[in-house]
């Protein structure tokens, strides 16, 4: 489903000083798999998803989805995406911001009635869904973007820290969310700091250091927590610099 | 998905409580209009409907500067903008779909001031029946549709600014010097042509002949002396002015989706 191919990325910063983010990335992830993205601060993460998204380009190297460049827009027609830190549109209620979604992928009316009252109605949001998005607390904000990066029941579903912002009451309705869709045989990439929402989740976790994966793994198959992991890999690849 | 971010652009502009501000500060200067039309002893309609389309212009300017710049700037820099590029939806038809959406808020706000000053005059020919003169309502109308055309052009020139400046401070400085420029370019080069002023520089004959060609002439779009005198306009003079403001509105669209193909939104 994801094919990410010997990519590399950097930024340019004041004075013309190129910062390398992603640097030599591959990776796949299989239809119908949940993959884990895991690392620390500032090692590519949010970087991979958006060149995974065509938001931004690789320097070198090739992305795919489902067999097409991630610069052809159809690679997109069935991607579902929360942004880290995601900020919607103030002066909109949550229906009429689900229903924005909706048409952005096509949807029909009646599709899109159905799939907003069910997932306003899963993610606690019913009554609250016609007042303004600004009245929202951060919480309520993050439900009703993951509600939009689900509206058209997409096949691939990104989430860029889906738990930030939560309740512990949001945790699980997001947790048990995330965990139907991969019943459903959704693909889910997932980057996150709550390991263990990974560790349960996840059939593969893969640990990006400084914009290099490394580690990539089958969860089931690790003989002891994903915490200690992390730390070993991330102390091994020479990181003391928290970002 | 075109019809979906226009509504979005609409709704959120519409929504927008500057718009209520400058809704409530061209009413006032309307009714200033009025209270002033009672000060002048004779061609009261010309001073009325002058003043009418001042306001309108004015109030749609500040529309384009406070409300269409902040819908873009807010855009890239909170990054609302990643729900509609994540889905299938081409770059090009997102710049074409929010240009729309401004028009639509542009053109209903351009709607209600026509009204407010058909309204505005109607009530000093009223009041001052013998010192009136003549007005075109038409014209007035033809005015206003004018002053849309020159809002929907700055705004083209506001997104493209939006695409290459670092802050939204610096795409409505940029929008407002274009204006500033746009709206004397003509006058100023007709004077460094003149004959009269033959001693200024070659050098600044160049520059300012350089700017009319490149901002845009936003003179064509001022209608009020004509609306103000009952000079008729003439249809071709219309047209050249309709098709000028669109030829030029493409041309800096096509260019702004050429550079939004190629922005990274990091």
């Amino acid at each position: 489903m994801i094919h990410i191919e010997n990519v590399y990325k950097s930024f340019t910063l004041e004075r013309r000083n190129k910062v390398p983010a992603v640097q030599g990335l591959s990776l796949s992830v299989a239809r119908g798999e949940a993959f884990g993205c895991i690392g620390p601060n500032g090692a590519g993460k949010s970087t991979t998803i958006k060149l995974l998204l065509d938001l931004i380009r690789p320097d070198s190297g090739s992305i795919s989805i489902n067999g097409l460049p991630s610069t052809d827009q159809a690679s997109r027609a069935m991607v579902g995406y929360l942004p880290e830190n995601p900020y919607l549109y103030d002066y909109l209620t949550a229906s009429e911001y689900l229903a924005y979604a909706a048409r952005l992928s096509g949807l029909k009316s009646t599709v899109m009635a159905e799939r907003r009252g069910a997932l306003l109605e899963r993610l606690k949001l019913s009554q609250a869904a016609h007042r303004r998005i600004i009245t929202y607390s951060k919480g309520m904000q993050q439900r009703t973007a993951i509600a939009a990066a689900l509206i058209h029941n997409p096949e691939l579903v990104v989430l860029d820290e889906p738990m930030s912002g939560l309740d512990p009451l949001g945790r699980k309705l997001i947790f048990d969310l995330i965990a139907e869709l991969k019943g459903q045989g959704k693909t889910i990439f997932i980057s996150s700091h709550v390991l263990t929402d990974i560790e349960r989740l996840c059939d593969r976790v893969g640990i990006i250091v400084q914009g290099h994966l490394s580690f990539e793994g089958v969860v089931k198959d690790m003989s002891g927590p994903l915490d200690d992991l992390f730390l070993q890999v991330v102390q091994a690849a020479g990181v003391g610099e928290v970002r | 998905m075109i019809a979906a971010v226009t509504w979005v652009t609409f709704l959120e502009g519409l929504r927008n409580r500057a718009v209520y501000g400058i809704t409530l500060l061209a009413s006032l200067m309307m009714v200033f209009t009025v209270l002033l039309s009672s000060m002048i002893m004779q061609d009261v309609g010309k001073v009325a409907t002058d003043l009418a389309l001042s306001t309108a212009t004015f109030a749609a300017l500040l529309v384009v500067m406070f409300v269409n710049i902040n819908i873009l700037a807010k855009d890239l820099e909170r990054k609302t903008i990643y729900l509609a590029l994540s889905r299938a939806v081409p770059r090009s038809h997102y710049i074409l779909a929010r240009f729309l959406g401004l028009g639509l808020l542009l053109g209903l706000v351009v709607l209600l001031l026509l009204c407010a000053s058909l309204a505005t005059i109607q009530i000093v020919r009223q009041m001052y029946p013998s010192y009136f003169g003549m007005v075109s309502l038409w014209l007035v109308a033809v005015a206003h549709l004018s002053i849309f055309l020159q809002m929907l052009l700055l705004t083209s020139l506001s997104m493209l600014f939006s695409m290459v400046a670092s802050s939204s401070f610096v795409t409505f400085l940029l929008t407002i010097v274009s204006w500033l420029i746009g709206s004397s370019t003509q006058e100023v080069k007709r004077l460094v042509e003149s004959s009269e002023l033959s001693q200024i520089a070659p050098v600044t004959k160049m520059v300012v002949k350089a700017a009319y060609y490149l901002f845009p002439n936003l003179a064509l779009f001022d209608l009020k002396t004509n609306a103000a005198h009952g000079i008729p306009i003439h249809l071709s003079q219309l047209g050249f002015a309709v098709l000028y403001g669109v030829g030029y509105a493409t041309a800096v669209l096509s260019l702004t989706v050429i550079i939004f193909r190629r922005k990274e939104l990091t």
